[in-house]
Parts: structure tokens; sequence; C-alpha cells
């Protein structure tokens, strides 16, 4: 362990010492996705597209939640309605496209809000379409903050013994009626938070990519100059070399990618899910790329065309991963084609924080996609360095 | 008791097709000076690299005092010194930062880092220049910086691997007699060199590599010795140099070439044939001077291997 801290901390010094180093992974990451935030902000109405309603409850809550977004001149102004009679429907109009995410409102919707029961509202939203998801995501919060408080009157009403016949009639006297549901003045996410959701994450991968691409440069330099057999002659064990490079690469892909989240969440108001979450999919990317970038510079070839690789690869990744062009606008083949990068599965764990409620527990599959990479790559690695890589 | 300080029994590798080094033995013994002398593609660097422990023999086995290398690699490695044939430091560090760190990686710390780093760059006269950036430094002193980086644990013994290509012949000599304070410390080396009075001035013993196995080892005496029997001798002479190199090649087992007035006469068996050759000689050209030549150990290695050294 020291020796791999003594490795880390050379490394650390050196990394710190290449001042255009810390500009491209803390600066260059924060400036980009601020531009991609406005300017595709901007360019783009504020929620996008097409949303979705399927009102399999009926009553007269979901109804009157209905018409009122259906009313709203702030809501009009971005995002067109489409009633939808099944959620079945739903999901086939957002695989053709046709919508951008769809609110289902299930049944029982409107018994359960008047009778202080729980209430849900789903969100159908493709992963690769996070744009609208944050769009729906964005609706429903607003959404669930009414219907909130008027569960919050029907439970205190219940809970001092009220009849449940009565509730409806004493909630709706004591201001919490649905019909001034209104969402005129509500904050909905502007465009630039929607796209700073997006981007934002976007961003931070590419860089995050580049911080750890930078360890990798490193191991080739040593590579290059000789110091890599040196050290291999030394008592300090091989993959103790490996591993102390990797562990700054992390240390500063993280650090790049908790600076641009900070950034949009400052700048912008973005919100991208679940802070735990998020750092979960922050580490095991870095890990993965970590693999990658290491096996690209571990190979027979030493040359300026390894390094090189370095550069392709990450831009590759971060195109085909939808880090720079919305996987939801990508053709279907291309879609499935990012699933071969570590950022299309970032990105897509990504989608399920920002457009849905997903939590830690709902990254299952792009946090293992992401292990299994960074294993399979570390592997590679592992066994060159068993061999004698110098 | 063991009186290996170094042993290599049985080394093998292989990369595809290619035999790099076949079943290499040899051993170095206590405080002795040992040269490895091949040409390029012999197996010496690939031999070295596996020595040292920076790649995995297909078969065999090196031992630095007993501690088996592969399997036992912190105990060997802490008692060798390798110096790479390239400069292998940061240039982004000073020298003595670059001791330094080299020191923190053998596991020495605080005073005892301190006190081993000063007393390195004394050895190597660089105290003055110490905190400048190796990557300013003249190729000497960064050849001298290399040395001293296989020395801060102060290894029993420290494997060279070509110390002095590159280097002016000032910093060469500097290099050479911090070397041979080595020797004369009682340190265990290894020397691999194209220079062969390199080798000559230093080593104790010589092994021959070629084609991934020693083909002959000993000490250089022995070696001019035991490879080159016979005799070779240059005679100027006034006359016809085809008819007195004629006359000379009727004489058994005696080979002989003529360029402008000079005849080179060489035979392999017996001890000395001078004698016939002047009197093959008598009547048929003038003898004007003759001088016996030395075999010398580059002469052993064009014999056995076919090749100059620096081919």
């Amino acid at each position: 362990m020291r020796t791999i801290l003594v490795i880390a901390g050379r490394e650390l010094t050196a990394r710190l010492r290449d001042r255009t180093a810390l500009v491209i992974i803390l600066v260059a990451p924060v400036l980009l996705a601020s531009l991609f935030s406005f300017a595709l902000g901007r360019a783009d109405p504020p929620l996008g597209g097409v949303l979705g309603v399927v009102d399999l409850d009926g009553g007269e809550v979901s109804r009157t939640i209905i018409d009122e977004l259906g009313r709203s001149p702030e809501l009009t102004k971005a995002v067109q309605l489409r009633r939808l009679p099944t959620e079945e429907a739903a999901a086939q109009a957002l695989r053709a496209g046709e919508v951008g995410a769809a609110v289902v409102f299930p049944r029982g919707f409107s018994r359960n809000v008047e009778r202080s029961g729980g209430q849900t509202m789903r969100i159908l939203s493709p992963a690769e379409g996070a744009r609208g998801g944050i769009a729906a995501k964005g609706v429903v919060e607003r959404i669930s903050a009414e219907v909130y408080a008027r569960t919050l009157s029907a439970k205190v009403a219940v809970a001092a013994g009220m009849p449940e016949d009565k509730v409806k009639s004493f909630v709706e006297r004591n201001h919490a009626e649905f019909s001034r549901f209104s969402l005129v003045n509500e904050n909905l996410p502007g465009g630039s938070a929607v796209a700073a959701a997006y981007y934002g994450p976007g961003m931070a991968l590419l860089f995050g990519f580049f911080a750890v691409a930078a360890a990798a440069r490193s191991l080739l330099a040593e590579r290059r100059q000789g110091t890599l057999a040196r050290l291999r002659a030394t008592p300090v064990p091989p993959l103790a070399v490996l591993t102390g490079k990797a562990l700054v690469g992390v240390v500063f892909a993280l650090f790049s990618m908790l600076t641009t989240w900070l950034s949009s969440v400052l700048l912008f108001g973005a919100d991208w899910g679940d802070p735990v979450a998020v750092v979960a999919l922050f580490a095991v990317f870095a890990l993965a790329a970590t693999g990658i970038t290491m096996a690209l510079v571990s190979g027979p070839r030493t040359g300026g065309e390894s390094e090189g690789s370095l550069l392709v690869v990450a831009f590759t990744f971060a195109i085909l991963g939808g880090n720079m062009i919305s996987l939801y606008r990508m053709p279907e083949f291309m879609q499935w084609v990012s699933l071969l990068t570590p950022n299309g599965w970032a990105t897509r764990g990504f989608s399920i924080l920002t457009a849905g409620d997903g939590g830690l527990a709902d990254l299952g599959v792009p946090l293992l996609a992401l292990a299994a990479i960074a294993t399979a790559f570390a592997g590679v690695v592992v066994i060159r360095f068993r061999k004698g890589l110098t | 008791m063991l009186t290996s300080a170094l042993e290599c029994e049985g080394l093998t590798k292989r990369y595809g097709d290619l035999l790099a080094v076949d079943d290499l033995k040899f051993s170095i013994g206590r405080g002795e000076a040992y040269g490895l002398l091949g040409p390029n593609g012999s197996g010496k660097s690939t031999t070295i690299s596996m020595i040292v422990g920076v790649l995995t023999p297909d078969a065999g086995t090196v031992r630095v005092h007993g501690h088996d290398v592969d399997r036992h690699p912190r105990q060997a490695k802490t008692l060798l010194g390798y110096v790479p044939q390239e400069v292998a430091l940061y240039p982004d560090l000073t020298g003595r930062e670059n001791l330094r760190y080299f020191c923190r990686l053998y596991g020495l710390r605080g005073r005892e880092a301190k006190d081993r780093v000063t007393a390195l760059l004394d050895l190597i006269g660089l105290a003055d220049r110490a905190d400048e950036l190796v990557g300013r430094y003249s190729g000497g002193m960064q050849r001298r910086v290399n040395i001293a980086a296989g020395l801060v644990h102060e290894p029993s013994v420290l494997v060279l691997d070509e110390p002095t290509v590159g280097v002016d012949p000032q910093s060469r000599n500097a290099i050479l007699e911090s070397v041979e304070r080595l020797v004369a410390d009682g340190m265990t080396v290894l020397y691999t060199s194209h220079y062969m009075e390199e080798v000559e001035r230093i080593c104790d013993r010589v092994g021959i590599i070629d084609q991934g196995r020693i083909i002959a080892q000993g000490t250089p005496r022995e070696l001019v010795a035991d490879l080159a029997e016979g005799g070779r001798v240059e005679i100027d002479i006034e006359g016809d140099v085809k008819i007195a190199a004629a006359a000379v090649a009727e004489l058994p087992g005696v080979s002989v070439a003529g360029h402008g007035s000079q005849l080179q006469v060489s035979w392999t068996e017996g001890a000395d044939r001078l004698a016939g050759v002047l009197s093959a000689l008598d009547g048929v050209a003038t003898v004007i001077r003759t001088e016996a030549v030395r075999p010398t150990l580059e002469t052993v290695f064009l014999h056995l291997t076919g090749t100059s050294l620096r081919d």
C-alpha cells in the first residue's frame, strides 16, 4: 500500500505541474457543458416535443390536472399534450418517437388522493430519450406538489377521526380544492436546466475519460523513457505501479466530473438525480475508462499512435455514447452500438436518474455493465503486466 | 554455503518462433565482475531483463544470493541494482528528486534516504548540480545519475547494461572509474558493453553469448589463450608481395594475405611458425620488419561469433 501511495504521489506531482492538463479536466468541461446547456436550452422549447398523457383513472382529480395542463399558457407554449388511451399505446408512441415521454395516471389515483392514500404517477420515457423524460419529470414534480398538499389535508382529517365520505368536502372547504389547481405560476424546468441535465453528464463523462487517459499517457511515457522497466526491477509489485497511476487518474476524473456536476446545478439549476447514484455512476465509469485507456497503452506499440488512439477513442465513445449528440436523436442501430461504449451505459444510467425518479437501486444494469467493462479491460492489462510489460 | 552471488540456470525465453534465450547457464561469484558479451540480437538484453525480473522466463531460474527472482522477487530484487541501457529517469524531476524517488521505492525514508542521496551525488560528482532538472543535464551527467539510481539501496549485485553508450570520453572515463571503485569495494557486477576495452578493464570473467547461448566463458586471458592458439605476424618486405605470399602459402597450416608491402601471416596450430615463414621468404623478398600480433578479446569474439561486436 505504501509503495502505491509513493507512486501515486509521484503521479500527482507530475499532474499538478502540468497546468494545461488541469485546465482540460477542470475548466473545459464546465465551459463546454455550460455552452451546450445554454445554446441547446435556448434552441429548444423548454419541455420539448409532445408529452403523452394516459388517464387510466378517469376520476375528478386526474381530469382536473389534465385539463389544467392543457390550459396552462406556460405549458402550451412549450409542450403539446397528446391523450393516449392505454399504457401500451403510450409505450408504442414512445417507441415510434411520437411522444418524448408520457405521464400515466393509474386506476384509483383520484380516489387515493381524496382518501389520503398513497398515489403514484408513472413516467414513461425511453432510456435513450432522456430529455423527454426530464420534461415529464418536471411536470410530474409540479403535480406532485399539488397532490401532496391535498393528501396532507386529507390525512389530517382522517387522523382526526373524520368519516371518509366527509373528507373530500372538508378538504375543499379548507382551500385544497383541485379546481383551483394551477400551473400558471409554477416554475417549470427551463430549457437550459433540461439541457444541462442531459449535456452536463455528457461533458462530465467526456472529460472524465480525458482525466483517466492522462494516467494512461503517463504509463506510456514511463514505457518510452524506460522508467517502467526500471520500476519493475525494484521490489515494488508490478501491479502497484498500475494501481498508483490508476488511482490518481480515477481521483482526477471524479474531481473533474464532480466539478461539472456542481457547475451544472449552480449555473442552470439542473437536477441530475439521486446524488449517491450520480457519484456511483461517476466512480464505475471512471474505472471502466481506466481499464480501457490502460489497455490501449499496454500493447506492443509505444509510439505516437498509441497516444493518438486515446484521443480518438475518447471522442468516438463520447459521440457514440450520446455525450455530444442526444442518443434519442440517433438511428436505432446507433443506439445499440452505443451499448458497446462505457459512455453509452453511463448515459443510460443518467437518463434513469434524470428522466424518472430512479435511484441507486435502479442503476443495476448500467453499473454492472460498466463494472464488467472495467474488469475485462483490467484483466487484459494485468495479463500484459504479468507477461513482462515494459 | 552459497558462493554464487548471481546464478542463472536453464534460462529460456521464446518469442513466437524465435528462441531468444536457449537454456542459458552461468554464475557469478561474490565480488566478481562478469562481462556478458554478445552481438546485437544474441539474447543479451533479454537475459538481462530476466535477471532483473522485468521479464518472466519461459523456463529456468535466476537466483540472487540464493533467492529466486521469479518466486521471491522482493528478496531478490532488494539485492539487485539495475542500470538500464537507456537513461531511465524522470526529466521533469531534478537529479536529487529522481534519486529520492527511487530511494522511497526501495523503502528508504527520512534521514536515511537524504544521507544516501547526498552520498550518491558526491560519488557521481553532481552535488553542485543536484537541484537542476535532469532534462537539462548533459548526456554524460544523465548517465551518471542513471547509475546512481541503481545504487540507491546499496545492492550487493549490480547489473549494468551498456552504461557508456553515447557518452563523451571524459564522462565515460568517470563512469568506468566509478564502476571500478564499486568492484574494488567488493560489489558483484554483471557488465555488458559494446566496448571490448571496457570489459577487459573491469571484468574478471567474460561470457560470450550468441544465439541465446553462452558459447565460451573464462577470464579474458583464458579466452584468448583457448580460442586463439597459433599466431599472427605482420611482415614488411621489399620485393614482389605476390611472389612472397605464394612462397609462404606453400607452408602447410599457414595462411597469408598481402596488402601493399606487407604480408599478414597466421597459423592456427603450433607455438611458433615464424622461423619457417622467414626461411620461405629467404631469397624471395627482403624482410624489413616483423611484428607479432597479439590476439585480443575482440579477435576471439570475431572468431567465435563471426561478427564484430559493434555490428
